[in-house]
């Protein structure tokens, strides 16, 4: 890998370490996580599944993840440090990607703590779960969570105000997860494929069911390097605006 | 290397926020033509659950992918507030399993639509549902309306007819003791009063069925006139004998009177002929289904698929047992019943019979005897006929069922718009209508020359085998055939048993085979959980120097491994004795019980069942019951035997892509019993002790940050 | 090594550098004199590849800042004049990721990061969170990564800002010392600071420039700007109206003085010679004399006035 991304992301990775705010996002993702496994998955007699919470989680990172992203490019706007790192020999791209990458680092950290829930229903099942639909559901939200990173991370090129980025990463993902979920079904014929095509909860919600389609996996790849790429044109503007 | 550095700023900006709007352009376009390539060509997803749930059989992608119209489905599904948690929790994981498969159909094919609606809470949805079924189901009332229409003609008159004669019978009454006092004169006065006042009543609900609701109720408006037809039809036939007979021994009555009486048969002819014609129309009228999706709409647990074809006056409504197999707990506790899910079957075959461009016929051979498909009809009552679940089967996958009569005619039934065929030779034995008269029935060589001669002819043949041992007559007709053509040693009057051994070491001969493990081969390969059973199944022997360019796969296979199995010969201490016994003349495993054949050269194919009783109604269409929380579940004991059946048809057909899978067993992990405390631990932990924990990390790290 | 040719910028209707030109060999450090808002940042970002020009060129070690900004930004160690750092990070933290950023081998970081902290006297906050720094300690760590990966050219931004006296001293030594062997482009608008250090000063107003060359120059510029102050033991006018018979004399103030003469002197060229060689002859004890040098605010209230007018005119 590209040396400085790599610096890049372990700065930014060991910042969210280093930041308070983020602690509380990740007490926040587990309270509200909490609150859905114990109510709703981890029920005596319910199916011994992962898949209603990684539903859920699916939504609740629609909030969470806007906070992880809103300071990546607004705070170094903000504070000025852009400056400092923008003359260095450093690429857009790489400023770009690096931060992209330590946020999913940490993001991906995030869900560590939530593998206990896994083992809570491999435990009171008698260790009979069904792998396949966990191994599934987690490999869908690093997935989606990179989707959901890469749109942070655009909406906080374009801004030097963490609340106007996040409120922008906020809205694009609620249209791309809840609003064009709620409306395709509602829908019929090819406005229903097309919406289809283009929400990706539904997409998500095929991994935590432990199916594993290269089309969704090709589609979060592509549309997370497609966002970076137009963040990087963004970050890049500066240099001829 | 150096640009004009005059450049202005305007111009730079327009040079490079043109090409960034271009490269972002371009980048775009790639990512959407690569996402469409692989939406195109991506291989079938992974399926990651153990229990193979996702998996879609390659008959349904087939079909899926060959899609000549759009499909909507509507899965109608309710969760009833009211119900208890364990109901509850099942019924969402019913919801889940519906849902799961229609997206799995709509990723495999862009033309599935699908929407899975709460019938009570989306109401606009199911308006507008509701008003695409009357436009589908437009013309499907009109023999309905007919009726009705007649009915609103014949009403007056069972009005004027019924208010004349009770009025008859009443002044009668009144005017005589003895009339007043017969029971049955007084009890057709009051049938007659009755009548009139349903017939009074009839108009206005007939009427308000048919324009009140959302959906005419032309089924209901029929019920209420059939029922009052049979009334009056029964009430006047009933009058008329007892007038004509035991009415006319009423002492005190003037002749005058008694003559009138004889003459009412005459003048309740005319009316009772009228509404005998329409009480036939009636019984005749098929279900409308319009009403039945509505009714099914208005329930407050609706479970009811309704697959249509976009622009085609063509769907087709699964109900709940059609998706749901209900299957009793392996320890006989009701309360925890496990469904098969059996919706991808019931889905494929629905969309097949739908849009299937092509139909195929399954005729039953047979000589002489019952016809095995079509029930028969004698004065005394209606008899199903034997093969009648197999039939209903394949109908659903798409198959014309005919019967051949050998006896009847030499040439196979001529079948309009049929493309393939595939024959089912059924035995046929010769029987006796009574003793000494001469054996009617049975294939004797003139009938085995037609059979062969259709298999030479290329024609594909399904064998079902009965078990005929030599002490009841004569040997199974086409062994020597099976030997000849396709090196398959037939011994039918041998029995397949299995020994079972009780505690003080006596064996029991059990002569029925279950199957759950098959060989494989394309037939088998889709339903290899589903139990299949057999009963007095004969032993099939590949032989070892086959026929040239004869080629046999067995199907099912009866390995020592299984158990205690061979084929007895001793029938006679089996059924008298109920006794049997390995012997050296029997046959010991392994065997087979079905193959498969096929010619390399001519591409013939064909296959042999040693048994066909398992395809008959008595085995195919068992159905075990049990208790569940909902009462009495029923379920088929032998899910695998028409499933084997159907697939075999498929096969001949050469439409192996369509091969049905059986149901999938729903492989249920549920979390154990957690104590109230334990529950209460837990919670505390998940809302507490664990974000708390990163919280306190946080701390920690600032804390140690600071120094 | 540094070539501006006609550089404008304009945020939106605002001009804020206005056809700037000057070069820079290697070896020299030039000091960039002139007050808050006179468009020395804006020039040093130009020049730093922050942001783009609205005309004109320049180029770094002959790369164009525009073009081959990447090259640039290599030959280039910059230390912005707001001193932007990540407060969450330690100085050593700090300064490893800006190495690793430079790409810098372990080797050569380890090896920069000691002469760095010790440079720029870093030791003994090196392992302390910057967030917990004071202003000066931040300037010498700003300091610090500007010159950590060895840039042929520095550019610093008001560089001794926040600094105790000790510290400007001590680091005007250090530039100085670096000078002999980097290119260096540093702004202030501190006078004597560009005066010590600097091979050449150029000072800019409102985007253009007013004056610019070496120290002497720009000191006999200021000199003929500025008045001498004399005070002589004794009494009357008869003192001042000697001292404005020197011939280089042009214009003598009386100032109010106890029991002294105190004249403010302005003239031509160096009077002081002749001034004190008329008081030996006169015999009138000099008590005091200094040359009173224009400060800044003075100097840029008369130039920057003077060029207001013409940019007013010329607009």
């Amino acid at each position: 890998m590209n040396n400085r991304v790599w610096v890049l992301a372990k700065r930014e990775l060991a910042s969210f370490f280093f930041s308070p705010i983020a602690y509380v996002v990740a007490a926040v993702f587990l309270a509200v996580s909490g609150i859905f496994f114990a109510g709703e998955v981890f029920r005596p007699g319910h199916e011994a599944q992962m898949r209603d919470l990684f539903d859920r989680q699916a939504f609740i990172l629609v909030f969470i993840v806007p906070m992880l992203t809103m300071r990546l490019l607004a705070e170094e706007f903000r504070s000025g440090t852009i400056e400092s790192l923008m003359t260095v020999n450093v690429r857009d791209y790489e400023v770009i990607f690096g931060k992209f990458l330590g946020t999913w680092l940490f993001f991906a950290a995030l869900l560590v703590p939530t593998l206990i829930y896994a083992f809570m229903v491999l435990g009171y099942s008698g260790w009979a779960v069904d792998p396949g639909p966990v191994v599934g559901g987690y490999l869908g939200l690093l997935l989606l969570g990179g989707f959901y990173i890469a749109v942070g991370t655009l909406t906080s090129s374009m801004t030097r105000n963490q609340v106007i980025s996040a409120v922008l990463a906020f809205l694009i993902l609620s249209v791309f997860t809840f609003l064009l979920w709620g409306v395709a079904s509602r829908l019929t014929g090819n406005w229903q494929t097309i919406l289809r095509t283009i929400n990706v909860y539904e997409r998500f919600m095929d991994f935590s069911r432990g199916l594993l389609d290269l089309r969704h996996i090709i589609f979060f790849l592509s549309v997370t390097a497609g966002i970076l790429f137009v963040a990087v044109k963004i970050l890049e503007s500066r240099r001829w605006r | 290397m150096a640009i004009n550095h005059q450049t202005n700023q305007f111009r730079r900006r327009l040079i490079f926020g043109g090409n960034v709007v271009f490269s972002v352009a371009i980048v775009w376009t790639i990512i959407v033509l690569v996402n469409l390539a692989t939406e195109r060509l991506s291989p079938d997803p992974t399926d990651l659950t153990r229990s193979g749930q996702f998996s879609i059989s390659p008959r349904t992608v087939n079909l899926l992918k060959d899609l000549p119209n759009d499909i909507t489905i509507t899965a109608l599904f309710r969760i009833s507030d009211e119900v208890d948690e364990a109901t509850r929790s099942q019924a969402e994981l019913q919801k889940r399993q519906i849902d799961d498969l229609l997206r799995r159909y709509s990723t495999i094919s862009g033309k599935v639509h699908y929407k899975v609606l709460d019938p009570i809470r989306d109401n606009a949805e199911k308006t507008r549902l509701i008003q695409t079924l009357k436009e589908t189901y437009a013309g499907e009332a009109t023999k309905h309306k007919e009726v009705i229409d007649e009915f609103k003609k014949l009403d007056p008159k069972i009005l004027t007819l019924m208010d004349r004669e009770r009025n008859a019978f009443k002044e009668l009454a009144e005017n005589n003791e003895k009339v007043n006092n017969d029971r049955n004169i007084v009890a057709i006065y009051y049938r007659f009063t009755k009548n009139y006042t349903d017939a009074k009543t009839a108009i206005d609900d007939i009427n308000e069925l048919v324009s009140g609701e959302d959906v005419p109720r032309y089924s209901e408006a029929v019920a209420i006139i059939q029922k009052l037809y049979e009334n009056v039809k029964n009430d006047l036939l009933a009058a008329s004998e007892y007038l004509t007979g035991e009415g006319q021994k009423i002492e005190g009555l003037s002749e005058q009177t008694l003559a009138s009486f004889r003459e009412k048969p005459k003048q309740y002819a005319e009316l009772s002929d009228l509404i005998g014609k329409q009480l036939m129309l009636c019984v005749d009228l098929p279900k409308l289904e319009l009403e039945d999706i509505y009714n099914q709409l208005k329930q407050k647990n609706a479970r009811t698929v309704i697959v249509q074809v976009d622009n085609t006056p063509k769907s087709k409504v699964l109900s709940y047992s059609d998706i749901w197999q209900i299957t009793p707990s392996q320890t006989g506790d009701i309360s925890k019943v496990d469904y098969h899910f059996n919706g991808e079957a019931a889905l494929s075959s629905a969309i097949l019979a739908l849009t299937a461009k092509e139909k195929s016929a399954a005729i039953f051979i047979h000589a002489g005897g019952p016809d095995p498909v079509k029930p028969g009809y004698s004065a005394m009552r209606v008899s199903q006929a034997p093969y009648n679940a197999l039939k209903e089967k394949l109908e659903e996958a798409n198959f014309v069922v005919e019967s051949w009569d050998l006896l009847r005619g030499s040439t196979p039934p001529e079948i309009p718009d049929v493309t393939r065929k595939v024959y089912v030779v059924v035995p046929s034995v010769p029987q006796k209508a009574q003793p000494g008269a001469p054996t009617v029935g049975g294939y004797k060589e003139a009938e085995i020359a037609i059979v062969e001669k259709l298999i030479t002819d290329g024609n594909r043949v399904m064998f079902l085998v009965n078990f005929q041992p030599a002490i009841m007559g004569s040997p199974y007709p086409f062994a020597d055939l099976f030997e000849k053509k396709f090196g398959v040693k037939l011994e039918a009057e041998k029995v397949v048993l299995q020994g079972i051994e009780l505690n003080d070491k006596v064996t029991v001969p059990n002569n029925q085979v279950a199957v759950s493990r098959y060989n494989d081969h394309e037939i088998t390969r889709p339903i290899q959980s589903l139990v299949s059973s057999f009963i007095w199944a004969s032993p099939l022997t590949i032989m070892e120097t086959l026929p040239e360019g004869i080629g046999v796969a067995p199907l099912i296979t009866i390995t020592p491994e299984m158990g205690n199995y061979w084929a007895e010969n001793n029938i006679y201490m089996l059924l008298q004795r109920r006794h049997a016994q390995k012997d050296d003349d029997d046959t010991p495993a392994p065997f087979q019980i079905a193959v498969a054949v096929e010619d390399s050269k001519t591409k013939n194919k064909c296959v042999i069942f040693g048994n066909e009783l398992f395809a008959t109604d008595g085995m195919a269409n068992k159905v075990d019951y049990f208790m569940t929380p909902q009462g009495i579940g029923a379920q088929y004991a032998f899910p695998g035997n028409l499933e084997l059946l159907t697939n075999v048809a498929f096969w001949l057909n050469d439409n192996s892509n369509l091969i049905s899978v059986g149901p999938r067993k729903a492989d249920v992990v549920r979390i154990k019993d957690i104590s109230d405390r334990g529950l209460m631990t837990w919670k505390v932990f998940l809302w507490g002790v664990w974000p708390m924990g990163a919280l306190v990390a946080g701390a920690v790290v600032y804390l140690f940050r600071r120094r | 090594m540094i070539e501006v040719r006609n550089l404008t910028k304009y945020y939106g209707p605002v001009l804020a550098v206005d056809d700037l030109s000057f070069s820079l060999d290697k070896g020299q450090i030039i000091g960039f004199l002139g007050p808050n808002g006179a468009g020395k940042t804006t020039t040093i970002r130009i020049l730093t590849c922050f942001m783009p020009a609205t005309r004109g060129s320049a180029t770094v070690a002959g790369y164009d800042v525009f073009t081959q900004s990447l090259e640039v930004r290599r030959k280039i160690g910059y230390l912005p004049e707001s001193v932007p750092l990540y407060m969450e990070m330690r100085v050593n933290e700090y300064l490893k990721f800006r190495g690793q950023l430079r790409g810098l081998d372990r080797t050569t970081l380890k090896k920069r990061t000691g002469y760095v902290l010790e440079q720029c006297w870093l030791g003994d906050v090196a392992t302390r969170p910057i967030g917990q720094l004071s202003k000066g300690y931040r300037q010498r760590l700003g300091l610090a990564d500007a010159l950590l990966h060895d840039p042929d050219v520095l550019i610093l931004d008001e560089p001794t800002v926040g600094l105790d006296p000790t510290q400007i001293r001590a680091t005007r030594e250090l530039i100085k010392e670096l000078g002999k062997r980097h290119t260096i482009l540093l702004s202030s608008h501190i006078l004597p600071e560009v005066e010590a250090i600097c091979h050449r000063t150029i000072i800019i107003a409102g985007g253009r420039i007013v004056a610019s060359g070496s120290p002497e120059e720009l000191r006999r510029q200021i000199c003929e700007q500025s008045r001498l102050i004399v005070e002589f033991k004794g009494s009357g006018d008869a003192i001042a109206a000697a001292v404005r018979k020197l011939p280089m004399v042009q214009n003598v103030e009386t100032l109010p003085s106890e029991g002294a003469v105190r004249l403010a002197v302005m003239s031509k060229s160096d009077s002081r010679e002749a001034i004190s060689l008329l008081a030996i002859a006169q015999h009138w004890p000099i008590l005091e004399m200094r040359q009173e040098v224009a400060s800044l605010e003075d100097f840029f209230v008369r130039v920057v006035a003077d060029q207001g007018k013409k940019a007013v005119l010329s607009a």
